[in-house]
C-alpha cells in the first residue's frame, strides 16, 4: 500500500492489519506494521507504543528464552522486555526519530530491537559483574567493609548503570589532579593498597600516608558531590556496618 | 544530629582511612571508638569507597546504548570514531559487539515449567491409548500412521503422513477433541508445537473445530504441546514417522 494512503488509516486499522500481516511471510509485507512503528516514533503516539508492546511482547519473550548463556524466570523474561523496548525508544529518539530515513522496512526495525534485546542482556550481565567484583573487593579489603558486602538491596543500587553513570560523571568533573587521579585509578581500578602505590610510584607519593590523605580527600569530596546516592548508600550500609575493634 | 570531633589534635588527616583499612594505630582506634562524629565519618567514607568500587569497573567502557547504537551504524562519524578507538583496544567491549552481532532466534520456547507457573495453568500429559489392530502391510513402508493420546478430558489424535515425494520428512495433522473455541471467552488463537530439544520446529494454531497441521518434520521423536488458556497439554515422547 502506498505511503501516504497508510498515514491516512486509523490507528485501528493500522494495528489490526499489521497484526495480520504479522502472520504472513515477509515478501507479502505491505507496510502496516512499519507505518506502527512511524506513527510510534515519528508521531509520538502513545497509543501506538501501546500498541507495539503487544504486538511483539511474545516475539520478544521468544528471543529472551531463546538467549542460552541466561535462564530467564517469568518476571525477568517480562522485565527485560519492557527494558529492551524502552532501549528502542530512548536510543532511537535520541539518534535517529526519522525512523523511515534509517529503516527500509519492518525487518530492519524488528533486526534493532532485537539488537535492544540482546544489549539488554549484556547490560545485565555487565551489572552482574560488577556486583560480583565488588563484593570481591570488599570481602578482601578491611573487615570494616565486609558488612556490606551481604548488602544485596544496597549492592544492586551501587550497580545500577544510571548511578554508575553518575559517579563516573563526577569524577570526571572534579578529580583532575594528576595525583588524584593516579590514586583513584590505582585504589579503585586496581585495588591497590596505599603502601603498595607508594612503593610503586615512590616519586610522586613519599608513603603510604601521603596516598591515604589524597585517598581521603578524595573520597570526602565524594561523599559531599554525591550526596544523593551517598546518603541512601550509606543508610543501607549503616544499618549493619561494624567498626573494627 | 551533627557531631563534632571531640578531639582534633588526635586524628590527621588519612588516619579515618588508615583505620578503614585495619591499618590504624591503637590510639586512632580507641579516638574513633569514643568519638562520634569521626565514626559517622567513618562510615560515610566507606560508602563512598564502595560507591567508586562500583563505578569504576571497566570506567573507560561506553554504555551499552552507545555500544548498540554503534552496532546500528546510528552514530554521528567522530562519536563513531571516538568509540572504534576504545573498541580497538578493548576486549570487553569486542566480545559486546560481536554478541550484539549475532540476532537472537526466536525458535526456543520459554521452559514448560516456568510458562505454567506464569499463568498457574494446568498440565495434562497426554496417554498413548492401545491402538486399534491395523493389517500388518498399513505398517510396511511410508503408511499414515494414527495415535490416540488421552489428556485429561481432552483427546488428540495425531495422523503422521509419509512424505509425498522422496523424501525423508513427514507431515503431521492433529484433531483435539473437547476443544470448543466458543467455550473460552479469551478468543486468542490456541498454539500448537511441535518441539525437538527444546526447539520449536512446528508451529501452528487451532482451527475452530480443534485441527491442525504441521509439514516438513524430519524423523526423530518430539514433543507435541498444546497452550490452552486454562491447560497446557504435553504430549512427550512422539515418535516421527
Amino acid at each position: 500500500m502506498a505511503v501516504h494512503a497508510l498515514r491516512q488509516l486509523s490507528l485501528d486499522t493500522v494495528i489490526q492489519e499489521c497484526h495480520a500481516e504479522s502472520r504472513q511471510e515477509r515478501q507479502r509485507e505491505s507496510g502496516y506494521c512499519f507505518e506502527l512503528f512511524r506513527r510510534a516514533m515519528e508521531e509520538g503516539d502513545q497509543a501506538a507504543w501501546a500498541a507495539i508492546a503487544v504486538q511483539y511482547r511474545q516475539l520478544l519473550l521468544n528471543w529472551i528464552y531463546g538467549y542460552r548463556a541466561v535462564t530467564f524466570t517469568p518476571d525477568e523474561a517480562e522485565a527485560t522486555a519492557h527494558e529492551a523496548l524502552e532501549r528502542f525508544w530512548r536510543t532511537l529518539s535520541a539518534r535517529a526519530p526519522d525512523i523511515t530515513s534509517h529503516f527500509a522496512h519492518v525487518g530492519a526495525l524488528l533486526k534493532y530491537l532485537n539488537q535492544c534485546v540482546i544489549a539488554t542482556i549484556l547490560d545485565q550481565q555487565r551489572r552482574a559483574q560488577r556486583r560480583a567484583r565488588l563484593v570481591e573487593r570488599l570481602q578482601a579489603d578491611a573487615i570494616a567493609l565486609q558488612p556490606i558486602a551481604s548488602d544485596t538491596d544496597a549492592l544492586e543500587r551501587l550497580c545500577r548503570a544510571e548511578q554508575v553513570a553518575q559517579v563516573r560523571q563526577w569524577v570526571q568533573t572534579h578529580v583532575t589532579d594528576p595525583h588524584e587521579q593516579l590514586v583513584l585509578r590505582l585504589s579503585f581500578e586496581q585495588a591497590l593498597t596505599p603502601a603498595q602505590i607508594a612503593q610503586q610510584y615512590p616519586q610522586q607519593f613519599a608513603d603510604a600516608q601521603a596516598v591515604r590523605r589524597l585517598k581521603e580527600r578524595i573520597l570526602k569530596r565524594a561523599r559531599r558531590g554525591l550526596s544523593a546516592i551517598h546518603d541512601e548508600s550509606a543508610t543501607d550500609m549503616a544499618v549493619d556496618a561494624e567498626q573494627p575493634r | 544530629m551533627a557531631y563534632t570531633c571531640i578531639a582534633p589534635n588526635e586524628i590527621t588527616e588519612g588516619d579515618l582511612l588508615a583505620y578503614l583499612e585495619g591499618s590504624a594505630p591503637a590510639a586512632v582506634v580507641a579516638h574513633i571508638a569514643r568519638c562520634p562524629a569521626c565514626a559517622a565519618e567513618v562510615a560515610a567514607l566507606r560508602s563512598a569507597a564502595t560507591m567508586l568500587i562500583a563505578a569504576l569497573d571497566r570506567p573507560a567502557c561506553p554504555d551499552l546504548d552507545d555500544l548498540l547504537l554503534y552496532q546500528a551504524d546510528l552514530l554521528p562519524h567522530a562519536e563513531r570514531r571516538r568509540l572504534h578507538r576504545h573498541i580497538q583496544g578493548c576486549v570487553h567491549c569486542q566480545q559486546e559487539l560481536v554478541q550484539l552481532a549475532a540476532p537472537l532466534a526466536a525458535t526456543v520456547s520459554p521452559p514448560v515449567v516456568e510458562r505454567i507457573a506464569e499463568v498457574g495453568r494446568r498440565i495434562l500429559t497426554g496417554l498413548l491409548q492401545p491402538a486399534s489392530p491395523t493389517p500388518a502391510l498399513a505398517l510396511r513402508g511410508h503408511a499414515p500412521r494414527q495415535y490416540t493420546y488421552q489428556a485429561g478430558d481432552y483427546q488428540l489424535i495425531l495422523a503422521v503422513l509419509p512424505p509425498l515425494v522422496d523424501e525423508d520428512v513427514w507431515q503431521l495433522e492433529g484433531q483435539l477433541i473437547g476443544y470448543h473455541a466458543a467455550s473460552f471467552a479469551n478468543d486468542a488463537a490456541i498454539t500448537v508445537r511441535v518441539q525437538q530439544a527444546g526447539v520449536v520446529v512446528v508451529q501452528d494454531t487451532l482451527d475452530e473445530f480443534g485441527f491442525f497441521a504441521g509439514d516438513q518434520l524430519a524423523a526423530g521423536t518430539y514433543t507435541l504441546q498444546i497452550d490452552l488458556p486454562d491447560a497446557q497439554i504435553l504430549i512427550e515422547g512422539l515418535s516421527i514417522p
